[in-house]
C-alpha cells in the first residue's frame, strides 16, 4: 500500500479506476442510463407526452401569452404599517443577539431580521466561547421556525389519539385539576443549561414537592459525569480548553463534529493549528483511536483502528504506559488489540505525552466512552499530566451534559409501577424515540395518567401524550443559557409567535400558580428571567451598578461572559482496582458503532430539510442514513470488501439479537476498523414532518446499557447480510462534480496525461500535465520541502502561460475593488455550516433525494473530500469548492447570449433573466461548480411537471407555502427553471457593504463584507477581502507562502487562495 | 461573439473613435469654461457646486426661482440688502441666524421680526467657500445669468454644431440609391438573359406584371416579409411587455401630492423617509399621516371624507381627539357610529343642514369610505391602508433608493417627474433598463467629494493630469449585470 501514499483519491471508483467513473468526470451533467430512468417509475417528470402534445401546450402557451399580453397588468397593492415602529424601517435589515437552543446545541447567535421575519443565523463574533463561529444545525434553524407540520395550538388527546383544540385557559384548568401537592411529577427534558429555565422548574418544584426533574441526553455523557463524581465529588462536566494543548488523544470522541459542544471546541482547536511562523512551525497534534471514520478522525494526524470494544483496553494500556513513563503503578489488563499495529502505537503515544508534559505542555485526553471506569482512568491520565488547571477546567465547567442514564431505567420501572401521576416531557426531548428501550418506555409511559408534551413539533414522544402544550421555537422565545459556568448568553424574540403557542416556562409558571403567571400574556417568562439575572448574573457582574443598563447591554450584546478563572486542585480517587471494570474486548464478531450524525443529530434535526440535503462530510450522502463497512488494500494489488459489498447503495441487512435493520444502503469506507461497521443514529423517524418521517433507518434500538446502566453506543455480535439489491434512488454527492483528481494507476503509470502533447510538445507542457494542482498538502516533517516544490510550481505554472484572452482590463482590475477569497484547508474541518449558511441566504432550493440522486442537487458552495495517504487509514482533506471567480474565465466566452460575465469588481456574473440554459458554461467549467435549473423549486412554474417535490412523501412541494417562503431573502432572486446558477460571492452582501460606505463617505474596511459562508465558519478557515487594498487581509492570506491557487496551471486566474493543509503527524505512528 | 470580445472590440473601436469625439467638443469646452469663468465674477463661489448644495440645504424653504417667498424670503431679493452690512454677518447668518439675532444684529432683527416664530435652520457645518458657492449660485439665478450661455461673438457655430444632426436622411438616400442600382441592373440581367435565350432559339414568353406579382417567388418573398415583420412587431411589443408607463391608477384615498408637495412644500423625504438611508422608499403608515392630520381634520377639497379614511385605519377619534384603545377589537358597529357622527357634525357645522340631511350624507359617504378601504382580502376599514403600487420593478432587479438620492443627490423629479403638480401620481418614467442604464452613461459621479472612490486610483490620477474630465457610473461598472441582477 506504500506506493499509493503520494496520491490523493475522492472515493473507491478514482482509486480503483473504474472506467464508468472516469468517463462520467468527462462530462459535466450525468445522464442516468436510460432504461434505468425509465424504469423507475417514481420519478419526478413523468414521460407520458407524446409529440402532439408538445405541440399543444406550445399552442396553447402562445395563445395564452396573446391573450394575457391583451389583457391589463395585475393590479399591485403596496401596504404599508398602520403605526410603523420606529426600529423597523422596510428594505434594512434588523440584527438581534440570541441564542440557539436545540436539542443539545447551545450557541450565541445574532439573528438577521428583514421586516420582522427572521431570515438568517449568523455567528455572534463577541463571544469568546464560539468565537463567532456557528454550526451547520444552528444555520439550519431558521427554517424550523417555518415548518408548516409545527404544533399549532393547544391540544387534549381524543378518542382517535390524536389532539383535540383546547384553549390555553382550559388546558391549564385541566392540568393544575391533576396537580395536588402530594401529586408525584415527574418533568423530563434532555440537559438543561439555561439557569432561569432551571429556576422556573424548581418553582414547579417547589409548588409540588413530589416533583422530580430528570434530564438525560440522546447521545449521554454519563460515564464522565459519573467519573468525576467518583473521582473529584463533583458531578460535573468539565469545560475542556483545546486551545491550551499541544497534544490531544482522543478515543473515539467526535468533538470536532457533534460531541457535547463541537463549536466551542473546533473554534478553540482550530486556534492551536494556524501555522504562525515558518522558521519554527509548530502545530498542535490530535491522535484519534476509533473504529468508525468520525468527523473528528478525519481531521486527526494519526488516526489509530480499533474495535469499539477494545477502546477500554486501548485506554487501559495507555494508562499502564504512561503510569510506567511516569513511575506509577499500572492496572491489570488483559489481551492485546487486533490491530498490531494501534498495539504497537501505545507505547509511542504514551511517549509523546510524557515528553510534552515534562516540557511543561498541556495535553488533553478524552473520550466518549460512556464506561465509568474508562473515565476514570483517563481523569487519572490527565492528573498524571498535569492537565488540570491547564487543558481541564474544573471550576469553570460545562453544562451541557447533566443526563445520567439509568435514571431513565428507574423512571419507567416507577412509570411500570404506577407511581408517577403526571410526566412533563420539555422542548426536544423524545424519550419514545432516541432511548435504546424506547419501546418499553413508551409501554410504561401510557401508563401514567397524565402526560404533557410541549415540543415545538410533533414527535414519536408528542403522540403518546394526552396534552399538548406546544412551545414557541426559539426565535420567538425568552431565554438564556449558561452553556460553561463562565459564559451567559441571552435569548430573545425576533418575531412575534406564528402560531398560538406558549413557552413552556411560562406554562410551567401558570401550573406551579407562580405570581408572575398571572402577568399580561408573553411577558410572564420575561419578567421572570429579568428578576432571576438580576438576583443572579447581575450581582456577580462588575461592569454596572444598574440593573436596567445592565440587563439591556446584555440584550444587546447577548452574551456576558467572565474571565475565566484558573481550574481548582483536584483529589483523585484510586483507579488501581478498576482493571476489571473496563469494557472487556469481544473477539471473533463483527461490531458495529453507532455515531450521531452531523446533520440530523440525534433525530431532533431532522425535520429540517437543508439538513437533510446537506451531504454528511464523511459518507457524503444525503436523505438517508447509510451503514459504513471497511474496504481495504491486501498489500499486492487489490482490494478486499467486506462481504461483497462491492457498490456503495447495495442493501445491506443488520441485526443484533436486540434490533433488525431489513435494508439499508452500504458505503464503503475507507478508515473504517476491518470486521466493523458504523451506522449513524438520528434516522428512521415515525413522527415528524415529511422531511422526517420514512427517511433512514432506525437505530437507537441497537445500543445497550452496561452495568451502571449507562447506554453503549457500539454492539458486538452483529449480522451483516447483503440482500442482493441496491438502493435505485441512493443519494451520494461524492461522485458528484468531480474535478478529476488522477494520478497514477495501480501499475504506477501515469494516467491523466495527454500523451500527444508530450510527443509533440514535451513533458511538463499545460496539456500534458499529471500534476494538476487541486490538492496541496505537508506535514510539519516535510513542510520546507513542500513550501519549495509549492514555489517551484507556481512559478511554473505561471510561466506555461500567463497570456489572457482580455487584454487591457488591469486598468480596470487595478483599481476600485477587486474581490476574493482565501480558504485556510488546515482550519476547514468539513463541518458544512457554510454550505447551509449559503444555502440560507443564497435562496438555494433543496430538490429531494431523487433529484440529487440524479446529480441535480443545487447547492452552490460544496465541501469535497478527499483521501491521502495511508490507504488502511487515510487523511481526510477537505476543500470548501465555489465559484472561483476567474478573471480568466473559461465558462464566460462560451455564453451565446452573453448571460454570464465579468465585472470591473472581479465577478463572474450571472444575469438569469439572459440565461437560456445552454448549459455551455457549465460544460466548460473546470471547477464544476455551476448548477442547472432542471426543474422548478420555486412553486412558480404554470406547468405541474415541471415542479418539483422534495420531501419523501412526493406531495409537499416545498416553497409552495407561504410560510415556508418566508424564510426566503428578498435581496436574492429567486431562480426560474432552465437557468444557470452559482456562487455570487454574495453580491448582495458586496453591495450593500458598499453603499454603507459610501453613505457614511468613508472608505471600505477589510469586514465590512463578509460573504454567508465566512459568517458561519467556526474556525475562520474562509476569509473575504479586497485583493487591491494595500496591507489588507486578503493580502496578507494570498502572500502566505502556503496558498495556491486550484488549477493555477490552466490559468483562469482563479479568486480563490487555498492555504495547503498541514498536518503534524507523530513520526512514530505512520 | 461573447461579451468580452464584444468588450475588446468596443474599447478598440473606442480607442479610435474618442479623438474624433473629443474634437468635435473641445469647441464646445472653450465656450462653456468662458461661461463659468464669466459667472465667478459675481461672487467668490462656484455657482454649479451651489447649486446642488443649495438643493441638499435650502431648497426646502426658499423658493428656487429667488424671487418669490416660500417658507424663507425670496433670496434674490433680500440678500441685497445685507450689502449694507460687512460680508462677514452674512456667512454668520447662514451659519446660525439665532446667534446674529441674539447679537442684536440690526439686518437679523428686521428679517426676524418679518418672518418669526419661523427660525432658520443653522448651518454650522457649512464651509464659508460654501456659502459663498451658493451666494453665486443665488445672485447667478436672480440675475438671470446662472444656466444662460453668455452670447460670445464666434461661439456661435461652436453652439449649433452641438446640436444632434439628423443624419438619417443621407440613409433614405443611399436606400433610394441602391434601390434604382437593383432595378436597373435587374433589368440588364433580364434583358441579357433574354438576349441570349433568344439567340439560343428558345421562344421567350414575356411575363407580364400580374404574372410577376403572383409568381412563387413574389408570394415567397411577400410571406418571408411579413413573418420578419410580424416577428419584429411581436418582439417589439413583448419587450414593452408589463411596461406601465403614465399608469395612474385610482387610490382608495383621494391623496393630492399636488397638495401635500406643491400647495404645503412637504419635502418628499418627509413621508417617504426610507428614501435617504433604504432599498424602498417607503410609503408611509397611518401614523405618519397623524403627525399633521391630528390637527388638520378637513381636507381643501374633499372634506372630511378622505382624511376620515385615515382616521378609520388607525383608530383616531377626532371628535375626543384620542387614539381608541384596543380598536382592533371594536365592533364594526362602533366604529360605524364614531365617523359618522363625526361626519354628520361637520356637516352641520359647514352647512347648517338638519340632522336627517347630514345623518344620510355621513351614511352615504361612510359606505363611499368602506367601499374604498375594503378588498377582497381586507374586509374592514381597521387596519392598514391598501394603496395601489404604481411603480412596479420586475422581481429579478435590484433597486435602491439610498444609493441614489443619498449617495448621487439625485433629485426626486428626476425620476418620478414633477410630483408636486399632480393630483393623482402617475408613472412618469418608462421604468425600462434602457432608461436606466442611459441614465448610467450620462450621469457623473461625485468622486471627488467622497473618500469611498479614493480607490478608484487611475481615474483619480486622470482627474489630476487633466487626461479627463468626470467619472460617470458607467465607468465604474453601472452597466454591470449583476449591480442590479442578483
Amino acid at each position: 500500500m506504500s506506493e499509493l501514499k503520494e496520491n490523493y483519491w475522492s472515493g473507491v471508483e478514482e482509486f480503483i479506476q473504474d472506467e464508468s467513473f472516469i468517463k462520467q468526470t468527462e462530462s459535466e451533467f450525468y445522464d442516468l442510463p436510460i432504461l434505468n430512468e425509465l424504469s423507475e417509475g417514481n420519478t419526478g417528470v413523468e414521460s407520458s407526452h407524446s409529440r402532439r402534445d408538445f405541440l399543444k401546450y406550445l399552442g396553447f402557451s402562445v395563445g395564452a401569452a396573446t391573450i394575457a399580453a391583451g389583457c391589463e397588468s395585475p393590479i399591485r397593492k403596496a401596504i404599508p404599517y398602520v403605526h410603523k415602529p420606529d426600529s423597523i424601517v422596510p428594505g434594512i435589515a434588523n440584527y438581534y443577539a440570541s441564542t440557539f437552543i436545540k436539542g443539545n446545541d447551545v450557541l450565541p447567535i445574532v439573528v438577521k431580521t428583514r421586516e420582522g421575519r427572521p431570515i438568517k443565523i449568523e455567528g455572534n463574533t463577541l463571544s469568546n466561547f464560539s468565537n463567532g463561529g456557528t454550526s451547520a444545525r444552528a444555520q439550519a434553524s431558521v427554517l424550523d421556525l417555518y415548518d408548516t407540520d409545527r404544533l399549532k395550538q393547544p391540544g387534549a388527546i381524543n378518542s382517535r389519539g390524536s389532539f383535540n383544540k383546547v384553549s390555553w385557559e382550559d388546558l391549564d384548568t385541566a392540568v393544575m385539576g391533576k396537580l395536588n401537592p402530594a401529586s408525584k411529577v415527574v418533568i423530563l427534558s434532555n440537559s438543561i443549561c439555561s439557569p432561569s429555565t432551571l429556576a422556573a422548574i424548581s418553582t414547579f418544584t417547589t409548588a409540588y414537592p413530589a416533583t422530580r426533574h430528570i434530564m438525560y441526553d440522546p447521545v449521554s455523557s454519563s460515564a464522565i459525569l459519573m467519573a468525576n463524581e467518583r473521582s473529584f465529588a463533583k458531578r460535573i462536566f468539565p469545560g475542556y480548553r483545546f486551545d491550551k494543548a499541544k497534544l490531544v488523544v482522543n478515543f473515539g470522541a467526535d468533538f470536532l463534529g457533534t460531541w457535547v459542544s463541537p463549536v466551542e471546541y473546533a473554534s478553540a482547536w482550530v486556534k492551536t493549528r494556524k501555522l504562525k511562523n515558518f522558521e519554527n512551525p509548530d502545530i498542535s497534534r490530535l491522535i484519534q483511536f476509533e473504529s468508525n471514520m468520525s468527523y473528528t478522525g478525519a481531521n486527526a494526524d494519526n488516526r489509530m483502528l480499533i474495535k469499539p470494544s477494545e477502546q477500554g483496553l486501548a485506554i487501559a494500556k495507555l494508562y499502564n504506559s504512561v503510569a510506567a513513563l511516569t513511575g506509577g503503578g499500572g492496572i491489570s489488563v488483559n489481551g492485546t488489540l487486533s490491530n498490531a499495529k494501534a498495539e504497537k502505537s501505545i507505547a509511542s503515544v504514551a511517549k509523546d505525552l510524557v515528553t510534552k508534559s515534562k516540557a511543561g505542555q498541556a495535553t488533553l485526553i478524552i473520550s466518549d466512552s460512556n464506561n465509568v471506569a474508562e473515565q476514570m482512568l483517563i481523569n487519572k491520565m490527565n492528573d498524571i499530566l498535569g492537565n488540570y488547571g491547564k487543558s481541564i477546567d474544573l471550576t469553570n465547567y460545562s453544562n451541557q451534559r447533566k443526563g445520567i442514564d439509568k435514571d431513565i431505567v428507574t423512571l419507567i420501572t416507577e412509570m411500570n409501577g404506577g407511581s408517577v401521576d403526571m410526566v412533563i416531557v420539555l422542548g426536544d426531548a423524545n424519550p419514545a424515540y432516541d432511548l435504546p428501550d424506547a419501546k418499553q418506555f413508551t409501554e410504561a409511559y401510557k401508563k401514567v395518567p397524565v402526560r404533557i408534551t410541549c415540543t415545538i413539533a410533533p414527535n414519536e414522544t408528542s403522540s403518546v401524550c394526552t396534552h399538548s402544550a406546544p412551545d414557541h421555537h426559539f426565535l420567538e422565545s425568552w431565554g438564556d443559557s449558561q452553556p460553561r459556568r463562565d459564559v451567559y448568553s441571552v435569548m430573545q424574540p425576533t418575531i412575534a409567535p406564528l402560531y398560538n403557542t406558549r413557552q413552556c416556562e411560562t406554562s410551567l409558571l401558570k401550573w406551579a400558580k407562580h405570581p408572575m403567571a398571572a402577568l399580561e400574556a408573553g411577558t410572564e417568562y420575561q419578567t421572570f428571567i429579568r428578576e432571576n439575572w438580576k438576583s443572579s448574573v447581575f450581582t456577580v457582574q462588575k461592569d454596572f451598578s444598574n440593573f436596567d443598563n445592565f440587563w439591556d447591554n446584555s440584550l444587546h450584546d447577548g452574551i456576558v461572559e467572565f474571565p475565566a478563572a484558573a481550574g481548582s486542585a483536584t483529589v483523585l480517587a484510586d483507579v488501581s482496582g478498576l482493571g476489571g471494570s473496563i469494557t472487556a474486548p469481544t473477539k471473533g464478531s463483527v461490531e458495529v458503532k453507532l455515531y450521531e450524525p452531523m446533520g440530523v443529530g440525534s433525530g431532533a434535526f431532522a425535520n429540517n430539510p437543508w439538513l437533510q440535503e446537506m451531504p454528511d462530510p464523511i459518507t457524503r450522502s444525503v436523505w438517508n442514513s447509510t451503514l459504513h463497512v471497511p474496504i481495504w488494500w491486501n498489500g499486492d494489488d487489490d482490494f478486499l470488501v467486506f462481504k461483497d459489498f462491492h457498490t456503495d447503495g447495495q442493501l445491506a441487512t443488520v441485526a443484533t439479537h436486540l434490533a433488525k435493520i431489513e435494508e439499508i444502503p452500504i458505503v464503503r469506507q475507507f478508515g473504517q476498523m476491518r470486521e466493523t461497521i458504523g451506522m449513524p443514529l438520528g434516522y428512521g423517524r415515525s413522527m415528524g414532518s415529511p422531511s422526517a418521517v420514512g427517511v433512514g433507518q432506525y437505530a437507537y434500538n441497537f445500543m445497550t446499557r452496561d452495568g451502571d446502566g449507562n447506554i453503549q453506543y457500539w454492539s458486538d455480535k452483529v449480522t451483516v447480510t447483503p440482500t442482493g439489491g441496491t438502493d435505485g434512488n441512493y443519494a451520494s454527492v461524492q461522485d458528484h462534480h468531480t474535478l478529476g483528481v488522477r494520478g497514477k494507476d495501480k501499475s504506477g503509470k501515469e494516467i491523466n496525461v495527454d500523451e500527444k502533447a508530450i510527443m509533440n510538445i514535451g513533458n511538463g507542457y499545460q496539456g500534458s500535465l499529471t500534476d494538476r494542482s487541486i490538492l496541496k498538502s505537508a506535514d510539519l516533517k516535510n513542510l520546507d520541502e513542500r513550501l519549495k516544490e509549492l514555489k517551484e510550481f507556481r512559478t511554473e505554472a505561471a510561466s506555461l502561460n500567463n497570456e489572457t484572452l482580455y487584454t487591457g482590463f488591469d486598468y480596470l482590475y487595478k483599481q476600485g475593488h477587486h474581490w476574493g477569497l482565501s480558504i485556510d484547508l488546515s482550519a476547514c474541518i468539513g463541518c458544512g455550516a457554510c454550505q447551509v449558511a449559503c444555502v440560507s441566504e443564497n435562496n438555494v432550493p433543496i430538490v429531494g433525494k431523487h433529484e440529487v440522486h440524479r446529480h441535480h442537487e443545487m447547492t452552490w458552495m460544496r465541501i469535497d473530500r478527499y483521501y491521502y495517504g495511508d490507504v488502511e487509514s487515510p487523511h481526510v482533506f477537505y476543500q470548501p469548492m465555489m465559484c472561483q471567480h476567474c478573471d480568466n474565465a473559461p465558462c464566460e466566452n462560451v455564453c451565446p447570449v452573453n448571460a454570464t460575465n465579468h465585472s470591473a469588481e472581479g465577478l463572474n456574473q450571472m444575469a438569469y433573466n439572459r440565461c437560456v440554459g445552454t448549459r455551455y458554461c457549465a460544460n466548460n467549467c473546470p471547477y464544476k461548480v455551476r448548477r442547472f435549473n432542471w426543474l422548478d423549486y420555486s412553486s412558480a412554474d404554470l406547468f405541474v411537471h415541471n415542479e418539483n417535490n422534495p420531501l419523501p412523501d412526493g406531495k409537499t412541494k416545498f416553497y409552495e407555502d407561504n410560510i415556508i417562503r418566508m424564510v426566503l431573502n428578498p435581496d436574492v432572486t429567486v431562480r426560474s427553471r432552465g437557468v444557470i446558477e452559482k456562487c455570487s460571492l454574495c453580491v448582495q452582501r458586496i453591495q450593500e457593504g458598499k453603499l454603507k460606505a459610501k453613505i457614511e463617505k468613508r472608505d471600505l474596511r477589510d469586514g465590512d463584507i463578509k460573504t454567508a459562508c465566512v459568517t458561519a465558519c467556526p474556525t475562520g478557515a474562509i476569509q473575504f477581502g479586497d485583493q487591491n487594498k494595500k496591507d489588507g487581509l486578503l493580502e496578507k492570506h494570498w502572500n502566505d507562502p502556503t496558498t495556491y491557487f486550484v488549477l493555477e496551471e490552466i490559468n483562469t486566474k482563479s479568486k480563490v487562495g487555498y492555504k495547503m493543509k498541514v498536518t503534524n503527524q507523530n513520526n512514530d505512528l505512520v | 461573439m461573447s461579451n468580452n470580445t464584444l468588450r475588446a472590440f468596443y474599447k478598440l473601436s473606442m480607442k479610435y473613435l474618442k479623438p474624433l469625439v473629443w474634437l468635435r467638443f473641445s469647441s464646445i469646452a472653450t465656450l462653456i469654461i468662458f461661461v463659468f469663468s464669466s459667472l465667478t465674477l459675481f461672487g467668490q463661489g462656484n455657482p454649479d457646486k451651489g447649486k446642488d448644495l443649495f438643493k441638499a440645504n435650502c431648497a426646502a424653504c426658499h423658493n428656487k426661482n429667488m424671487k418669490d417667498k416660500l417658507t424663507g424670503p425670496a433670496l434674490g431679493v433680500t440678500l441685497a440688502d445685507w450689502s449694507a452690512y460687512p460680508h462677514s454677518d452674512l456667512l454668520k447668518w447662514v451659519k446660525n441666524s439665532q446667534g446674529l439675532i441674539a447679537e442684536g444684529h440690526p439686518r437679523a432683527l428686521e428679517l426676524w421680526n418679518q418672518y418669526k416664530p419661523v427660525v432658520m435652520t443653522s448651518f454650522p457645518t457649512l464651509a464659508d467657500q460654501d456659502i459663498e458657492d451658493i451666494l453665486s449660485y443665488i445672485d447667478g439665478v436672480a440675475k438671470g445669468t446662472y444656466g444662460v450661455p453668455a452670447v460670445v461673438p464666434g461661439a456661435a457655430t461652436a453652439i449649433q454644431s452641438e446640436k444632434p444632426e439628423n443624419t438619417n436622411w443621407v440613409y433614405w438616400v443611399l436606400f433610394a440609391v441602391f434601390g434604382l442600382v437593383v432595378v436597373v441592373l435587374s433589368n440588364i440581367i433580364r434583358n441579357l438573359n433574354s438576349i441570349s435565350k433568344s439567340k439560343d432559339q428558345e421562344i421567350i414568353k414575356e411575363k407580364t406584371l400580374l404574372g410577376t406579382l403572383t409568381s412563387k417567388k413574389m408570394l415567397g418573398l411577400i410571406i418571408l416579409a411579413m413573418i420578419v415583420l410580424g416577428s419584429f412587431t411581436t418582439v417589439q411589443n413583448a419587450i414593452h411587455l408589463g411596461r406601465q408607463q403614465n399608469y395612474q391608477p385610482t387610490q382608495p384615498i383621494n391623496f393630492s401630492h399636488k397638495i401635500h408637495a406643491g400647495d404645503n412644500k412637504i419635502d418628499c423625504n418627509f413621508c417617504h423617509d426610507g428614501a435617504r438611508r433604504s432599498k424602498q422608499s417607503i410609503i408611509p403608515g397611518a401614523s405618519t399621516c397623524m403627525s399633521c392630520h391630528k390637527a388638520v381634520k378637513k381636507g381643501t377639497l374633499s372634506g372630511t371624507s378622505e382624511i376620515t379614511k385615515i382616521y378609520a385605519s388607525i383608530g383616531f377619534n377626532p371628535l375626543a381627539d384620542t387614539f381608541i384603545t384596543h380598536y382592533d377589537k371594536l365592533p364594526e358597529k362602533e366604529v360605524e357610529q364614531i365617523y359618522q357622527k363625526w361626519i354628520t357634525d361637520q356637516y352641520i357645522d359647514a352647512s347648517s343642514a338638519t340632522l336627517s340631511d347630514a345623518s344620510a350624507f355621513a351614511r352615504n359617504q361612510w359606505s363611499d369610505i368602506v367601499k374604498s378601504m375594503t378588498s377582497n382580502t381586507k374586509s374592514t376599514v381597521k387596519g392598514p391602508i391598501e394603496w395601489v403600487r404604481i411603480h412596479n420593478l420586475p422581481d429579478h432587479v435590484y433597486f435602491n433608493h439610498s444609493q441614489h438620492v443619498t449617495v448621487a443627490g439625485l433629485d426626486c423629479a428626476k425620476c418620478h417627474g414633477k410630483v408636486q403638480e399632480m393630483d393623482v401620481v402617475r408613472q412618469y418614467s418608462p421604468l425600462s433598463m434602457g432608461w436606466c442604464i442611459n441614465c448610467h452613461r450620462e450621469t457623473e459621479v461625485k468622486f471627488a467629494d467622497n473618500p469611498y472612490y479614493d480607490s478608484y486610483i487611475n481615474y483619480h490620477k486622470e482627474i489630476k493630469e487633466g487626461k479627463r474630465s468626470k467619472v460617470t457610473v458607467e465607468d465604474i461598472g453601472g452597466l454591470e449585470c449583476q449591480k442590479c441582477h442578483y
